[in-house]
């Protein structure tokens, strides 16, 4: 005879079994586990008539449907309001704030341009003195 | 269970706004009725459906096409109707009395569907929310852990608490020795 399942193990095959049929080893444990039976039963009870007395869809108020097409109108008229106003006053906005930018780095180049050319020269040098070491290797 | 909304979601999508009456009509009873079940009151659950498809309205263009609506809008269901318990800041319980059940036990009569809703208000709010979505509403473990936040392994758990739970509360009216 093959061994019993554990009373844990039996919780887990009693909520398979309830969704389709009870496994030989639920069975074989029953037989011998009163807790589990009374368990079972319980269960059993409960989704039986759950099962029994299933509630239909409960009919909402009339009023419900013509409320919230009135509610989705209004925000439906919002968000076209909102993309008429807002969006110029974004789209002038980011513009301001670009120009600014890059008036600020042109400003910030311009001050840098002789310290740009100083290290042009040094490099240039440098390269050349390479050349010339190279050459005369 | 589902009709086929796609072609009214994207009409909506591209303007159409007479089209989301098309999704209202479809999909109201099924939200109406989860909210009514989870705050056991019919003008908050009236409010609470109303704000669940002004929110779908909102955020449908976020919606993926490729997960069933219906679950997405029952998510939204669920989160709205939590979110209206939290502010009232209380639990529902069950408000009806049991009455109706005390009165079967002078004579014999076969439980009913009322009954059987009179049992499911003392539960508390998100065992009651799985056990309707899967009895009533017909989804799996794994359907109703997306729409109430929870791993599938944690909704089978819920699920089986949430039985015995009832079935104590059957117990205790005498119908389960």
């Amino acid at each position: 005879m093959a061994a019993l399942i554990s009373c844990q193990e039996a919780i887990y095959e009693m909520q398979e079994a309830l969704e389709g049929s009870p496994s030989p080893e639920l069975y074989q444990h029953l037989c011998f586990c009163e807790s589990c039976l009374t368990l079972w039963r319980a269960l059993e009870a409960t989704h039986s008539l759950l099962q029994k007395y299933p509630q239909p869809f409960i009919t909402p108020p009339p009023a419900l449907k013509a409320e919230v097409m009135r509610a989705s109108k209004k925000e439906m008229g919002r968000r076209k309001i909102l993309r008429a106003v807002a969006a110029p006053i974004l789209i002038s906005s980011a513009g301001a704030f670009l120009t600014f930018v890059l008036y600020k780095m042109a400003f910030m180049f311009w001050n840098l341009l002789p310290a740009a050319g100083i290290v042009l020269r040094l490099t240039l040098r440098w390269l050349w003195l390479c050349k010339e070491l190279v050459g005369l290797l | 269970m589902e009709k086929d909304l796609s072609s009214a979601i994207q009409r909506v999508l591209a303007g159409e706004i007479e089209a989301f009456e098309e999704i209202v009509e479809t999909c109201q009873g099924a939200v109406y009725s989860l909210a009514l079940r989870l705050l056991g009151d019919c003008e908050e659950a009236k409010d609470v459906a109303q704000e669940v498809f002004i929110r779908a309205f909102r955020n449908l263009s976020f919606y993926n096409p490729q997960k069933p609506f219906f679950r997405w809008l029952l998510t939204i269901t669920y989160n709205t109707s939590m979110d209206w318990l939290r502010r009232r800041s209380r639990e529902l319980k069950a408000v009806k009395e049991v009455s109706n059940l005390a009165r079967g036990q002078s004579q014999k009569h076969d439980f009913n569907g009322v009954e059987v809703e009179e049992l499911l208000e003392k539960l508390e709010q998100t065992d009651r929310a799985i056990l309707i979505l899967k009895y009533w509403y017909g989804l799996t473990c794994s359907e109703i852990g997306e729409i109430v936040g929870m791993e599938e392994g944690a909704v089978k758990v819920r699920l089986y608490r949430a039985r015995l739970r009832l079935a104590e509360e059957l117990r205790k009216e005498g119908w389960l020795l």
